[in-house]
C-alpha cells in the first residue's frame, strides 16, 4: 500500500533520485560532512582561543590596574563582554554547520537504505541551512547599511 | 524494467520537492548576494588604490611601487574570480533545481544537482587549501 502511494506522488511529481542524481547526491554528501568536520574544528579552537585570549588580556589590564578598583572592575566587565560576544559568533557559525553536517549523514543514509524519509529529512536541513545563512546574510547586510549611513551622515555633520 | 527502476528509486515528492524549492530559493539569494559583494569589493580596491597602496607601504616595508601594488590586485582579482564561480555554480544550481522540480524535468533537475554537486566539491577543494597553507605558515 505504502509503495503504491509512493508511486502515485511519483506520478504526480515525475522527479526521482535516478543513478545520475544519485551520484551527484552522493559526491555533495561527501564534501559536505567534510565541510561540517572541518568548521566544527575550527569553531572549537576559535572558541578556546576567545576564552584564553580574553582570560590573557583581563589578566594583563588587572595588573595595570590593581590599585584603581574602578578601572580593574570596567576591564573585567568588558572581557567577559568580548569573551561573550565571540562565543556567540562561534554559536551562530556551529549551528550553520550542524545543518550542513545534518544534510549530509541523512542524505548518506538515506542514498544507502533507500529511504524516502531520511531523504526528505536531508533536504529539510538542507532548506534550513540555506535560508539560516540568508536571514543571517540579511542581517548582516542591514547593519551594514546602517553604519554607512551613519559614516557618512558624520562625516557630513563635520 | 523502468517500472522496477521507479519502485527502488527514492522520489522526489511534495515534501523534498517543497523543501528543494525553499532551499534554491534562498541559495539563490545568496549567490546573488556573493556575486554583488564581489564587485563592490572589486569596484572600491580599483577606486581606493591609491589610499590602500599609502596605507600598505606604511604597514609592509618595500611596500611602495606600483609593481607591489599590481600584484596585490591580480591577487584579489584571482580570489573574487574564484568566488564568483562557486557563486556561479550555487546560482546556477538554484535555478536548474527549481526550473526541474517545476516543469517535472529529471534531466534538468540533475543538472542543478550537478551543479550543486560541484558547489561543495569546490568549497571542500578551498578549504584543504585554506588549511594546508595555514598548516605550512604555521609551521
Amino acid at each position: 500500500m505504502e509503495q503504491q502511494l509512493q508511486n502515485q506522488d511519483a506520478g504526480l511529481f515525475g522527479l526521482s533520485i535516478d543513478t545520475t542524481g544519485r551520484e551527484h547526491l552522493a559526491e555533495a554528501a561527501k564534501w559536505a560532512r567534510f565541510l561540517a568536520i572541518v568548521g566544527f574544528v575550527f569553531i572549537a579552537l576559535f572558541a578556546i582561543i576567545a576564552i584564553a585570549g580574553g582570560s590573557y588580556i583581563a589578566n594583563m589590564f588587572g595588573r595595570a590596574n590593581q590599585f584603581n578598583e574602578t578601572g580593574s572592575g570596567f576591564t573585567t566587565g568588558m572581557t567577559i563582554a568580548i569573551i561573550i560576544y565571540y562565543l556567540c559568533i562561534a554559536l551562530l557559525v556551529f549551528f550553520a554547520y550542524l545543518f550542513l553536517y545534518r544534510f549530509a549523514v541523512n542524505m548518506r543514509m538515506a542514498l544507502n537504505g533507500n529511504n524516502q524519509e531520511l531523504l526528505n529529512r536531508s533536504f529539510q536541513n538542507l532548506k534550513i541551512l540555506f535560508r539560516y545563512w540568508g536571514i543571517l546574510t540579511v542581517i548582516g547586510l542591514i547593519f551594514f547599511a546602517l553604519f554607512f549611513v551613519i559614516a557618512v551622515l558624520g562625516r557630513g555633520g563635520v | 524494467m523502468e517500472e522496477n527502476q521507479s519502485i527502488l528509486e527514492l522520489q522526489v515528492d511534495q515534501t523534498a520537492s517543497k523543501n528543494l524549492s525553499d532551499a534554491a530559493r534562498w541559495a539563490k539569494f545568496l549567490s546573488v548576494t556573493g556575486f554583488v559583494f564581489m564587485g563592490l569589493m572589486l569596484i572600491f580596491c580599483l577606486a581606493m588604490q591609491s589610499q590602500i597602496a599609502g596605507a600598505l607601504s606604511r604597514v609592509i616595508p618595500g611596500f611602495s611601487n606600483l609593481e607591489s601594488f599590481g600584484v596585490l590586485i591580480t591577487a584579489v582579482i584571482v580570489a573574487v574570480g574564484i568566488v564568483c564561480l562557486l557563486m556561479y555554480f550555487l546560482f546556477r544550481g538554484s535555478a536548474l533545481i527549481r526550473k526541474g522540480i517545476e516543469t517535472k524535468n529529471q534531466e534538468t533537475f540533475n543538472n542543478g544537482l550537478s551543479s550543486l554537486k560541484a558547489y561543495f566539491t569546490m568549497y571542500g577543494i578551498l578549504a584543504i587549501v585554506g588549511l594546508i597553507s595555514n598548516l605550512v605558515s604555521i609551521f
